[in-house]
């Protein structure tokens, strides 16, 4: 029996404005002046316009997972907001049968002054449950979100940890015969990351359709039998996961050596390049597991930036983290005033042959000013010993001491 | 389509308005003594301006409760005009992220203040009946709902029109508060309907919350019930000023979560 179609999509197009009710609302005085010079037939203001998502077709049937990848601004947020219809397609229609649920952006419109138990309704009413279910999940929710003593406590008091943990479990407990999943297992400690892992299979084996939209492809690949591989706002591929997750290593691998970002003379200060660099100061894309380099960033302060602060962090292709080094672990920032600096972190020789990508972050202990996600990839070449599943090779210190000696004295 | 979709989200309009009711009590001294205290303090006032210095009066009745409720009323329009205008700029992180049918939020703006005029309502009708008043069971039957009906219909529509435009215009809030100014002085809040030169009355009731003003008196502090072309008037403005923001809110609605 052929199973039906539950989500389908069909020359999806959705189109942003930019330089027009750009961020926060405009000014009722703008668009007057803007209809008054169109009236006076002056050349119109610039617009800007920025597909996020262009032509994309592609249905799922019932029972189905579907892994979406794609680098940061390939539309696969954009994607999901057309699905869960939070937002209208610019041209082309979507069409869903069912409920849909998200694991987007969980815990969103909890509001502080209530109690975990209050916002547990609140929310639930939110994404679409009525009292009556929630009432019916309430032991479950409260147990799967591990967070028994702390019901009665106002959300404000909550961790971040907590607050997600919560915002998951009564989403999770949604009854939806579609389920949108993005990026929330990069999230939360370890045990939770399973427990949630753990319920996303339970739904596909439920006979429920899931959409998962993530950087981790370890993940994806063990969850989703098939893949859309999204590039600039278009379908660049889909098809069976471990083709289509081996032709996105391939070329994210060969295009990123280094990267040159714009300068924007707004910000306080931003990074505008990343690469790998080996000790002779060439941009490499591949190391031999014998070689050391350098994690390089070029960093353009345009204000002093107190505490200013980087890090690196350096993940296999599929997602697992390696690496996170902080430049404050050496001492007080070094970086704090105007200027264009160049910050370095040297890569020992530990990595085993394969795919490997670096991500940046800048910022202080209170913002954020940059995130780089897999801004640069690169290869590690080289002989694995025979010794393919560890992660890292160390120069480790061995001991051997002879035990026995009243045995041979003996 | 509009009303399926009421029912359907009844709860989520239940719990929007529990929120914000729990919200403004919660932390607060008073607490809900604050639905009491605001309305006697205006109906004070009220009284030394209006009834003291300017000599208004209405024809053997307690001019306390008639203050009383009509600030009462006010404090219900005013409030819910500024807090369902600001609806959904103030839930935008929840219109960009969740599906959930827009017009929830400035529909549960319209129920909070409704607890605060029920304390109102009834401190006015025990005033009045204190000071020798006491309403007729017909117009307290048909006032009581069909005013609080008008009232709630006159600050739907402008809620709906307004809350849409301020997700574009952020202008559209100080347009609330100069046309709330001027909204108070025409309309029978601190002086009787009677108190304008009959010629002009009718005029007064282009305003729907004077319909909706002079049936919850008739009802509950036992002045004469405006005309029913008077009381016709304002209610089809106000029905007209629904369907007016409805429609703008529909033709909207599709891009809020874009341009918020």
């Amino acid at each position: 029996m052929p199973s039906e179609v539950v989500i389908e999509l069909e020359h999806v197009g959705k189109c942003y404005r930019l330089g027009e009710h750009h961020g926060a609302g405009t000014d009722l005085r703008e668009t007057i002046a803007r209809t008054t010079g169109r009236l006076r037939r002056l050349p119109r203001e610039e617009v800007r316009e920025l597909w996020s998502l262009r032509n994309v077709s592609f249905a799922v049937e019932e029972g189905n997972a579907l892994g979406i990848i794609g680098s940061n601004g390939a539309g696969k947020s954009t994607l999901l907001k057309v699905i869960n219809s939070i937002t209208t397609p610019t041209e082309g229609t979507c069409r869903t049968r069912g409920r849909v649920g998200s694991l987007l952006e969980v815990g969103t419109g909890f509001h502080g002054e209530l109690t975990g138990l209050e916002n547990t309704f609140l929310n639930g009413a939110i994404l679409g449950m009525t009292r009556h279910e929630v009432r019916s999940r309430l032991d479950e929710i409260i147990e799967f979100s591990g967070l028994e003593r702390f019901m009665d406590t106002p959300v404000k008091r909550y961790s971040s940890g907590m607050y997600l943990r919560l915002g998951f479990a009564i989403a999770a407990h949604m009854e939806a015969e579609i389920l949108l999943v993005d990026e929330v297992l990069a999230v939360g400690d370890a045990d939770f990351q399973r427990r949630c892992l753990g319920k996303m299979n339970e739904v596909e084996q439920n006979g429920r359709t899931v959409l998962f939209v993530s950087h981790n492809l370890d993940a994806m690949a063990r969850l989703c039998p098939t893949t859309m591989w999204l590039e600039k706002g278009r379908v660049r591929s889909i098809g069976p996961t471990d083709g289509v997750i081996d032709a996105y290593m391939r070329s994210a691998g060969s295009t990123s050596t280094g990267v040159l970002l714009d300068a924007d003379p707004t910000r306080s200060a931003q990074v505008v390049g990343v690469s790998l660099v080996d000790d002779g100061g060439t941009v490499q894309s591949i190391l031999s597991t014998r070689d050391a380099a350098w994690l390089t960033v070029e960093v353009v302060a345009n204000h002093p930036v107190p505490g200013l602060d980087i890090s690196f962090q350096v993940a296999t292709r599929s997602g697992t983290g390696i690496l996170d080094e902080l430049l404050s672990d050496l001492g007080p920032s070094s970086i704090s005033s105007a200027g264009r600096y160049i910050v370095g972190c040297r890569l020992p020789p530990v990595l085993t042959p394969g795919e490997y990508v670096i991500s940046v972050w800048m910022g202080t202990a209170y913002e954020q000013l940059e995130q780089l996600d897999d801004v640069v990839g690169f290869t590690v070449e080289g002989d694995d010993l025979g010794r393919a599943r560890r992660l890292i090779k160390l120069t480790t210190e061995w001991r051997t001491a002879r035990v026995d000696d009243h045995l041979v004295d003996g | 389509m509009q009303l399926r979709q009421f029912w359907t989200h009844r709860e989520l309009i239940y719990f929007f308005a529990v929120r914000d009711l729990k919200v403004r009590y919660k932390q607060a001294f008073l607490g809900v003594a604050w639905a009491a205290i605001q309305p006697l303090v205006g109906a004070v006032a009220f009284t030394i301006l209006f009834h003291g210095l300017a000599d208004v009066d209405i024809a053997g009745r307690s001019y306390f409760a008639f203050a009383l409720l009509g600030f009462g009323v006010w404090t219900y329009y005013s409030t819910t005009l500024q807090s369902g205008t600001g609806s959904l700029v103030y839930n935008a992180e929840l219109l960009t992220k969740v599906a959930f049918p827009r017009v929830v939020a400035p529909s549960a703006a319209l129920l909070p203040g409704l607890v605060d005029l029920a304390v109102a309502m009834v401190l006015a009708t025990v005033i009045g009946l204190a000071s020798g008043g006491g309403a007729s069971a017909v117009s307290l039957v048909v006032g009581l709902p069909v005013g609080l009906l008008m009232l709630v219909i006159a600050v739907a529509g402008p809620v709906l029109f307004l809350s849409a435009s301020l997700v574009k215009y952020r202008d559209a809030s100080a347009l609330v508060t100069f046309g709330l100014q001027f909204l108070l002085f025409v309309s029978p809040v601190a002086y009787p309907p009677e108190f304008v030169p009959a010629g002009w009355r009718v005029l007064l009731y282009v305003n729907p919350l004077a319909g909706a003003l002079g049936l919850l008196r008739a009802a509950l502090v036992n002045t004469p019930l405006p005309s029913i072309g008077s009381l016709s008037l304002s209610g089809a403005v106000a029905v007209i000023v629904l369907f007016v923001g409805l429609l703008h809110f529909r033709r909207s609605e599709l891009e809020f979560a874009d341009i918020i």
